[in-house]
Formats: C-alpha cells, sequence, structure tokens
C-alpha cells in the first residue's frame, strides 16, 4: 500500500491514533510525522484556506518523496499520490526551487495580553531559610538594574512550588519584573522567579572534571 | 583599602617592590583595586609586585585575583594548601560554576595565569616563610604565613566534599560554605617592623584551630610583635582573641578594619560595640569605609513596585572603596592618610547609617 494515498486531507479533523498506519514500520512513520508537521501547521496558522498552508505541505511533501525513494529505490517521480488540495498535481511533481519561491501569508494570532520584561536578574541561592532565602543577583537588563551586583532576601511564599532539588544553596534562577497589558489597555505588574532547570551532571561530566583537575595539579609547580 | 566589593592589602617591602594581599574590585572602574592603586602612584605591577596572597576563598577577598596574578607576572603566587588539593580544585572546575559568579572563576584564573606561566605557587602552611629577601642596601623582609592549621585544613577539605555534586544532580552555582576555615594569617617583617594581616581568621574554642592556633605557632617562630594590624574579619565579635592583642602585637598597636560589606547594614560588623572594643585596645583605629545602604541606581519605578510588592528587598552591594594608607620610615612612627570614605574612630564613635 501506498502511504502517501492515505495522507488525511488537510480540512479534516487530525488524529493520530486514528492512523492507519503500523507505528513499528519507518515509512508509516515518516508518514505519520509528515501529517504530524503539516497539521501542526494547519492549527499554527488560524485558517481555513488551505492555500496558506501550500508551501509547508509541499517541503513536507518533497522530504517525504525524497525519503521515500531513498528507502524503497524508486525514482524521485515515482508513485506519488494525490491529494485533497487544490492544484495537488501540480504540487506532486514540484521542482525543489518551487518550495523556494513560495512564502506564507503573516500569522494572524488571536488577540490575548501582551507581557514586557522591565527588569531581570539571573541569581544564585546563598542561604536558606524557613521563610525566605538569600541570594545573589547580577542584573541583566532594566534602567539601573543591567550590571549591579546585589543581594536579596526573598520570601518563600514568592518562590513557586518547584522542585526542592532546584531550590538548593547554589540553585541559579531567574527573577523578572514584568507588566503585563491587556488588549483593552490595562495593565498588571508582576514578579517571577525561575529555577532554572539546568542540565543534570552526567558521570561523564564529573570524571572529565576530576581527569582535568588532576591535569592542573599535575602542571602546577607547587613549593 | 575597602570595602568596595571586598578588601585588598597592598604592601611595599622596600626597593620598589610589594606584596598583594588579596584582591577586591574598585566598583567605578570595575577593576581590581589594588592594580588600581598601584597603577595611580606609578608602579608597575608587572615588575614589582612580587607576591601574591589569597587568604581564603571568599569571594569578597578573591574578586579580581585571575586579573591580578596575570598582571603580575614576576610575582609568586600564594594561598592556603587546602586551595592545591583534588578536593577543593575539582570544586572549582567549571562545571560547577555558574555563568555570572566571578569568584570561583577568580580563582581558576589565577591557576591557569601561574600554570601558563610557569611560575611557582607556595603552599601557605603554619611556620612557612611566604617571601624572604636578604638583600645588601634593602631592608630584610620575611612574610610569615601562621595558618591555617592542620585540623582547619582538614575541615575545610571535608566540608567542600561534603557538596561535592553527583551525577543526575541538577548543576549549580559552587558556594564557599564556611570559607573562613582555611584563612591564611600572616606577619610580615621589615627589619625591626612587624604588621600582622589577620584575613578574616575567627576564635574557636578548639586549641587546634582559629587564633589559638596563630598565638601558638607565632609562640613556636618566636617572632616580633606587630605594632600594625589588619584586625580580622572585618572586627566582628567572633574574631576577637585577648591573646592576639596580648602577645602578637605591640602595646600601642594602629589598627585598621575593612567593614563587612554584605547583608542587612544592622548588625554588619563592625558594630558600634565592636568599634569601641577595639578602639580601646588599639592606640589609632581606622575603618576604610562606614557602613551606608547604597541605593541602586535610578529604576524604572515598574521595578521598584515590582520588588516590593513581592516582598523581595534587594541591597546594592556597589559601596564606595575607602583607602586607609600607612607609612614608616625607619625607627620612626607610622603616619596615616585617609582616602575617600575612609575614617579615623575616635573614643565614643558611632559608625552608624550617617557619616559623623
Amino acid at each position: 500500500m501506498n502511504a502517501l494515498t492515505h495522507f488525511i486531507p488537510l480540512e479534516s479533523e487530525y488524529n493520530l491514533d486514528d492512523s492507519p498506519f503500523d507505528i513499528s514500520d519507518p515509512w508509516s512513520k515518516v508518514a505519520i510525522d509528515a501529517r504530524a508537521a503539516t497539521a501542526a501547521a494547519a492549527t499554527h496558522m488560524h485558517t481555513e484556506r488551505t492555500d496558506h498552508l501550500v508551501p509547508h505541505v509541499y517541503e513536507t511533501m518533497y522530504r517525504l518523496r525524497q525519503l521515500k525513494s531513498s528507502m524503497i529505490g524508486l525514482a524521485p517521480d515515482a508513485g506519488v499520490a494525490s491529494f485533497n488540495l487544490q492544484s495537488d498535481d501540480a504540487v506532486a511533481s514540484a521542482p525543489p526551487e518551487f518550495l523556494l519561491t513560495r512564502t506564507a501569508p503573516p500569522i494572524r494570532r488571536p488577540r490575548g495580553n501582551t507581557s514586557v520584561v522591565v527588569a531581570e536578574w539571573e541569581g544564585y541561592v546563598t542561604r536558606i531559610d524557613a521563610d525566605f532565602i538569600e541570594a545573589r543577583l547580577t542584573g541583566l537588563s532594566g534602567q539601573g538594574v543591567a550590571g549591579e551586583i546585589e543581594e536579596a532576601t526573598i520570601p518563600n511564599a514568592e518562590i513557586a512550588d518547584t522542585d526542592p532539588l532546584l531550590v538548593a544553596v547554589g540553585g541559579l534562577f531567574r527573577l523578572c519584573v514584568s507588566y503585563e497589558k491587556s488588549p483593552t489597555g490595562e495593565r498588571r505588574r508582576y514578579s517571577t522567579i525561575v529555577f532554572r532547570r539546568l542540565p543534570a551532571y552526567r558521570q561523564g561530566d564529573l570524571d572529565a572534571a576530576h581527569e582535568r583537575t588532576r591535569q592542573r595539579l599535575n602542571a602546577l609547580r607547587v613549593e | 583599602m575597602g570595602p568596595g566589593f571586598g578588601e585588598s592589602i597592598v604592601c611595599h617591602i622596600g626597593g620598589n617592590e610589594w606584596i598583594i594581599v588579596d584582591s577586591c574590585i574598585e566598583p567605578k572602574a570595575k577593576r581590581p583595586a589594588p592594580l588600581l592603586y598601584l597603577e595611580a602612584i606609578g608602579v608597575n605591577p608587572a615588575s614589582a609586585v612580587k607576591l601574591v596572597l589569597a587568604t581564603h576563598w571568599d569571594q569578597d577577598h578573591i574578586r579580581g585575583l585571575g586579573e591580578v596574578v596575570e598582571t603580575c607576572v614576576t610575582a609568586e603566587f600564594s594561598c592556603a594548601n587546602a586551595f592545591l588539593k583534588d578536593e577543593f580544585q575539582y570544586y572549582i572546575d567549571e562545571i560547577l560554576i555558574g555563568n555570572q559568579d566571578r569568584g570561583a572563576k577568580d580563582i581558576q584564573q589565577a591557576f591557569q595565569s601561574v600554570k601558563k606561566s610557569g611560575r611557582i605557587v607556595k603552599r601557605a602552611t603554619p611556620g612557612r616563610a611566604l617571601l624572604r629577601r636578604q638583600a645588601a642596601n634593602q631592608p630584610s623582609v620575611v612574610l610569615w604565613s601562621l595558618s591555617p592549621s592542620d585540623k582547619e585544613h582538614d575541615l575545610f577539605l571535608q566540608e567542600i566534599a561534603d557538596v561535592r555534586p553527583s551525577a543526575g544532580e541538577p548543576m549549580r552555582q559552587a558556594i564557599a560554605r564556611t570559607p573562613n576555615l582555611a584563612s591564611v594569617v600572616s606577619l610580615l617583617v621589615i627589619d625591626d617592623c612587624a604588621v600582622l594581616l589577620g584575613a578574616d581568621m575567627e576564635t574557636k574554642t578548639d586549641a587546634d584551630r582559629g587564633w589559638n592556633a596563630v598565638i601558638d605557632e607565632h609562640a613556636k617562630l618566636m617572632l616580633a610583635r606587630a605594632g600594625l594590624v589588619k584586625i580580622p574579619h572585618h572586627g566582628s565579635k567572633g574574631a576577637h582573641h585577648d591573646g592576639m592583642w596580648n602577645d602578637l602585637l605591640e602595646t600601642a598597636t594602629f589598627a585598621v578594619i575593612a567593614p563587612f560589606g554584605r547583608g542587612e547594614s544592622k548588625g554588619r560588623p563592625p558594630t558600634d560595640d565592636d568599634l569601641q572594643r577595639i578602639r580601646a585596645l588599639a592606640s589609632k583605629l581606622y575603618v576604610t569605609a562606614r557602613h551606608t545602604t547604597t541605593k541602586p541606581p535610578a529604576r524604572n519605578p515598574t521595578v521598584t513596585r515590582g520588588l516590593r510588592e513581592g516582598n523581595i528587598q534587594t541591597r546594592s552591594l556597589s559601596k564606595s572603596l575607602g583607602l586607609v594608607r600607612l607609612r614608616k620610615a625607619a625607627g620612626g612612627e607610622w603616619q596615616p592618610e585617609l582616602f575617600g570614605p575612609a575614617f579615623e574612630v575616635q573614643m565614643p564613635q558611632k559608625i552608624g547609617l550617617k557619616p559623623q
């Protein structure tokens, strides 16, 4: 069965669970991925006009065709199916250059609140008390903030419930003061503290650090 | 000089040769204060500085240290022996350092600079002469290291090892929990004149720790008493030891304090009580700056209100740098000069929040 013929028309609801494909079949997975990418583009663009999706679909189909031909040894133009799109025949055999000449129209997002960061710091915890934490801050942006080094006392109530491992001495976080503007022009001021979920130490990294330490010490002339 | 963002001591040992003890950042120039001072008086740090001593791993004592060591290309570098152990070197390795904290990066930069230039690193162990000069037509000079004791050395390394990260833990900033554990107290002896540099050494009940151990070491070496002291640990009560005044210092001693620049103003050492206590013991007492609650630069009101609504209190760490300079000719008395916010403590004196 040619997986491309089962490509769901873009106007209809997309549901991966309804896929007729065997997910373990890599070719099926490619088709599923293509469908997922196209459906994501459709959702993202908030439009019912399929024409706007065409460039993304073209690219998806082009890549799908390339992959298919490399997997089953077919000529690139062989076995291309049709889609429930306008000008689909032209799409199926469109040269790659065509993909580069079409541009997507501007994305129209629904109107909502907008947030503006007024000041931002990066900090790390120096002490944890029952009711507050103490931290060292370095200003990242904002008038009178950027480049300044400060100490801060932050009530625990201001810290969101987060992984306790992150809120530890030495834990890094970002503190932002922002304001939110509604479509009607109202402003709301707020501060956020987000602990950074930095990558976990990997044993390989720790071992490499040990080795660097050993080399560093060996290279020093110590008396 | 201090507090700025820390404290630093620069010593002229005659013959245009200098020693730098610790480093701090001049807040306006954002460069190491000891280098700025030497350049300001026409001294070339690259050729004149013979030794750079890092007394302990506290950010406020090593900020800019990397640049100092890199600039003073003819200087040897000295630090506590614990800094040259696997545990500490591993702890300050790159993977444990946050992006914005310079403290551990500074000391790492210092080691890299020393390694690159092939200079010697001298372990500061009790009873060791970190620098010795005996030259014709030059005053004889010895810089003695009096601490940290073996017990403190071991305790420091144990603490570092206890906070060593494990695989699977999220990355974090390397923090010195009790940095004063590995404090290097030193005695600079130039001919018949001695200066005690107290670092951040504190008092412990254990005979093998703190000032007890320092006093023992001083007695063992039968060293001279000092006529000038850099008061330890910002003049805090926890660093006071009667034995230091009775056994290590002359009767008439000049004392200098670099105040503690972090935390809430209230209770920050030296307090008024600390000043009175020390003033009663020293013949003269100078402080590099007053405690002030430095206001941050002008900010967008949204920022100020946003922090206030979140009950987040911030305190600027950029403070004015004060300088106390004391010079002494052979056989003469110490002649003080005060710069910036530095002042002399008269009896009785309230340091408070407002300048007198």
